[in-house]
């Protein structure tokens, strides 16, 4: 009858586990809970293996009816030795169980561990994709339906437990385990909702990783158990554990086990019954009574708070803002009714508008020395592909291009990164002005810099008015910090990447890139500054050059003068002595003064005298050299 | 019995806190709220539903439902989009929009108090009303370096304005409609890239022309200068050879006391001269003094 009983329990549990299942995942998918879809998981699993050790329980109970029929058998037919010992085939329920824990329980157990590792994954990708997962949305109904489930699951898991500690019952455990482990992650639902319910939304992650922890271990216990498995020596008449029975489900459905152990533990390691110490009992009596203690100081501790150095904090009391803290320590009402909110307010925070250098952060990552960024080459400036990181801001220009469409607008692009650095200066108006001051503030800071850029000129703003600007956009930019109430102070504005963009494409493989025609630009300007440069080079030299040569000019004509009027007057003195030489002996001087001034100025010539001009004889006086034939050949008239 | 004493003490602590809880709420500073009584808003006399911040108290659930709204002001902003001047001009624009929720049942009956909901009504409100703005204006209004030309905030003005029009029953209350960025589409920016060259290349010639023009101009100035130095120094080395000519020639008034003199002596220096550096002479055996060489040969024959 008792065993019938089981029976009937253990499929009432698949049952109740099936229907609290599917309930329990309509509501998680109702309110987006992720600690309820991580119960489902749990809760599924529990219903499979309930509804499992059902099948494995009608067929040890058929097997006990065929022995039992076997045994009437035998007594029917006294003790003919031709039906002693039956051979198997004649125990086929027998068979049919030993053939399903040989074969079918260890492939269900590898079953679960599967659904196990799947149903981590999902519960992973929920916790780690937090931009797309919506926060949950919980009503009062799905927390007192979550309730009902505790209560159910936990009545049946403790009954179930209960039948299973009788003899030959242990197909009831592993479901039990799982009502009773069902019951608590449906306490922990209800915790994390109502805290939900309450304006905490952070708990729901917290407790979902609690759950996702339990199922990791017991996932890990199951592998284990596997490969135990394999190599576990049968011994005949020894009974089995059930593979899919996990003993951490077990300890975590009943943590009152779990103290009766950790007391059988502490009486084995000191040698005495430590649980029969007066101080353990009295522990044990008042257990209740030290931890409503804590909890009361844990209540009135909420009403201590320090402020540290960095921080301010607003004391809310009922919701409305009582004051701003400053650091120090606070004496405040306790929870609910006050409740303090810290704020970093002298911390340096920033933001950076237009291009995030993601290669530079990757560097940081693997700390590797930083690249150099070239104008040249892309940074991160994004492209067609990736609009949103295609930061080309629009620059007006007036300058009209010959040639250009007019479609084209007369508009310069410019690739900027402008990190902007701010601190809170005002936390009433930081928390009460807009739900994400942060935010704001870059849409603001991005809308100045878009309306000074399309105003600026682009030479001036790489170049001499590179100041101006940084100056112009941080007190622009802290305008409209201050006409929304933001309570923040703009620190620092920087023109960082402030450059042309790469500007490449199929018509640049000749013509080079926006970029480089700009370097280009710089390159024509260092020639320009050389060839300027050699050119005075060449007039540094040249003027002095002339004006050596004008002295050396000068110098050369004064001394011809001087030389000229020094001669002449010497000359002249010579020519009145020579005249009364010539007076004295007119034919003589002559020739004498023929004769020595011939003498005179051919000495070093070369002389040739034509002894007879018929016979063409010629005289040569310096006989070093031979005569040129051509010579032989001039007729020279005789002379007086 | 103590035991259970301490049990019920904690249990009635339990139910004291979950019924405290349960028939009180409390709206935050930052937040406005509204409540239901079986379903139906909970107005005042005024017909408002808003309850402001502080403590309240409600019955529970299902008599009493409250919901909560942020009151601060909202920041939307959407994706970067395409539009079109009134030349027909392509632009990428991006606006966001600053809103805060000013009648929390209007908002709760428009957006089933869902904040998300909200944006994506506005961003639909907004878009319209950016495309129908921009295309009012030329491009020039919209770029321009000579900002008294610059229409910027009035166009903002008129997209806040259009679009509060069309959110007026929505319970909120824009704020501020603002041009977050301005973009090019892809092939206009390419074209704007070759424009960009272009100018840069129209630099790069001017820049080289100029420093052409600057060299020749110096090396010309350079010139000019030498050569003026140069002329003035000859002109004066001139003058200076003409002095010493006049210096010279009263000196040649003594060669006129014996013409045939000075004559002989002018040719003998003349013969010098041009005998002087390696001549070679050929010469007649007659020319004195080589007529020595023959003369004893004439005497013979004489």
């Amino acid at each position: 009858m008792e065993k019938q009983n089981s029976k009937k329990m253990g499929l009432i549990n698949g049952i109740v586990l099936l229907v609290i299942t599917l309930g329990a995942l309509y509501l998680a998918n109702d309110t987006q809970s992720s600690v309820a879809m991580a119960s489902v998981v749990l809760l599924g699993i529990g219903t499979l293996i309930s509804i499992f050790s059902f099948v494995q329980g009608h067929l040890i109970s058929r097997e006990q009816d065929e022995e039992l029929e076997m045994q009437a058998l035998d007594q029917t037919r006294g003790n003919e030795s031709l039906f002693a010992g039956a051979a198997e085939d004649a125990y086929p329920a027998r068979n049919a169980r030993r053939q399903f824990e040989k074969w079918v329980v260890p492939a269900f157990s590898f079953l679960i561990l599967i659904f196990q590792s799947v149903g981590l994954i999902w519960i992973y990708n929920l916790l780690s994709d937090t931009a797309t997962t919506p926060l949950a949305v919980v009503s009062a109904l799905t927390i007192m339906f979550n309730g009902l489930f505790i209560i159910t699951l936990f009545l049946m898991g403790k009954y179930s437990a209960g039948l299973a500690r009788m003899n030959d019952q242990e197909l009831l455990r592993p479901g039990a385990s799982y009502m009773l482990l069902g019951s608590v992650v449906s306490t922990s639902v209800v915790i994390s909702q109502t805290a939900t319910y309450f304006g905490y939304p952070g708990w729901d992650r917290a407790v979902t990783w609690g759950v996702f922890m339990i199922i990791t271990i017991s996932a890990v216990e199951n592998l284990v158990t596997l490969i135990l498995e394999i190599y576990r020596p049968r011994i005949d008449g020894k009974k089995a554990r059930l593979l899919y029975d996990s003993r951490l489900i077990g300890l975590l459905g009943q943590p009152g086990s779990l103290i009766s152990t950790a007391t059988q533990a502490l009486d084995y390691q000191f040698g005495f019954k430590v649980s029969e110490t007066w101080f353990y009992r009295y522990v044990e009596q008042k257990l209740a009574l030290i931890i409503s203690i804590q909890f009361i100081v844990l209540f009135f501790s909420s009403s201590f708070v320090v402020i540290n150095a960095n921080e301010k904090a607003t004391l809310e009391r009922f919701g409305d803002l009582e004051d701003v803290l400053d650091p120090g320590f606070h004496l405040k009402l306790p929870w609910p009714v006050d409740k303090i909110y810290r704020f970093k307010t002298d911390e340096v925070h920033s933001f950076t508008l237009g291009v995030v250098d993601d290669n530079y952060q990757r560097d940081e990552e693997e700390k590797k020395p930083t690249r150099v960024l070239l104008w040249t080459q892309h940074h991160n400036h994004g492209s067609a592909e990736t609009p949103d990181k295609n930061m080309n801001m629009i620059v007006a220009s007036d300058v009209k291009i010959a040639g250009t469409s007019s479609e084209t607008p007369s508009v310069n692009l410019l690739t900027v990164s402008i990190p902007i650095q701010y601190r809170i200066n005002n936390l009433t108006n930081w928390i009460e002005q807009t739900d994400n001051p942060g935010k704001l503030m870059q849409s603001l800071a991005m809308r100045e810099v878009t309306q000074f850029l399309i105003g600026a000129d682009i030479d001036n703003l790489m170049g001499p008015g590179y100041t101006d600007a940084q100056n112009a956009l941080k007190e622009e930019i802290q305008s409209q910090v201050m006409a929304h109430n933001l309570g923040a102070e703009i620190l620092f504005v920087g023109l960082q990447h402030i450059h042309p963009p790469v500007g490449q494409n199929e018509q640049s493989k000749q013509s080079g890139g926006v970029a480089e025609n700009y370097e280009k630009v710089i390159v024509a300007q260092l020639n320009a500054e050389t060839n300027r440069l050699g050119a005075l080079y060449y007039s540094a030299g040249k003027v002095p050059q002339a004006q050596a040569s004008a002295a050396e000019l000068l110098a050369k004509a004064k001394i011809e003068s001087t030389n000229k009027v020094a001669i002449a007057q010497a000359e002249a003195k010579r020519f009145a002595n020579q005249v009364k030489a010539f007076e004295g002996a007119r034919s003589v001087y002559k020739t004498r003064m023929k004769l020595e001034t011939f003498q005179a100025a051919t000495k070093g010539s070369r002389k040739y005298i034509l002894s007879d001009p018929a016979n063409r004889d010629v005289i040569n006086l310096e006989l070093q050299d031979q005569l040129r034939s051509d010579l032989l050949d001039v007729t020279v008239d005789s002379q007086e | 019995m103590k035991k259970n004493h301490i049990t019920l003490t904690i249990g009635v602590i339990l139910v004291i806190i979950f019924g405290f809880m349960l028939l009180t709420f409390q709206v935050r500073h930052t937040e406005v709220a509204i409540r239901t009584t079986f379903g139906k808003a909970v107005v005042d006399n005024e017909g408002k539903a808003d309850i402001e911040s502080g403590f309240h108290f409600r019955w529970p659930w299902p008599v009493n439902e409250v919901y909560k709204f942020d009151k601060r002001i909202q920041s939307s902003e959407w994706t970067f989009e395409q539009t079109a001047t009134t030349e027909g001009k392509p632009i990428l624009i991006k606006v966001f929009a600053t809103w805060r929720i000013n009648n929390a049942l209007k908002f709760f009956k428009s957006f089933s108090g869902d904040l998300n909901s909200a944006d994506e009504k506005l961003k639909e409100v907004v878009r319209s009303s950016q495309n129908s703005v921009i295309s009012n204006y030329t491009f020039d209004q919209i770029v321009n370096t000579n900002t008294d030309l610059l229409k910027l905030d009035e166009i903002e003005e008129e997209m806040k304005k259009n679009a509060s029009l069309d959110t007026a029953n929505f319970g909120i209350e824009i704020k501020m409609v603002g041009i977050k960025r301005l973009g090019l589409p892809a092939s206009v920016t390419s074209q704007v890239f070759e424009r960009m060259k272009s100018e840069r290349q129209a630099r790069i010639k001017e820049t080289e022309a100029a420093g052409e023009r600057e060299a020749k101009m110096l090396r010309a100035d350079a010139d000019l200068k030498a050569n003026e130095i140069l002329a003035r120094a000859e002109a004066q080395a001139k003058v200076l050879r003409g002095e010493a000519e006049a210096a010279s020639a009263k000196f040649f008034k003594e060669f006129e006391k014996n013409p045939e003199l000075a004559n002989f002596l002018f040719n003998l220096n003349a013969m010098e001269g041009s005998l002087k550096e390696n001549s070679t002479l050929i010469l007649d055996p007659n020319t004195p003094p080589f007529n020595l060489l023959t003369q004893p040969q004439q005497n013979k024959n004489n």
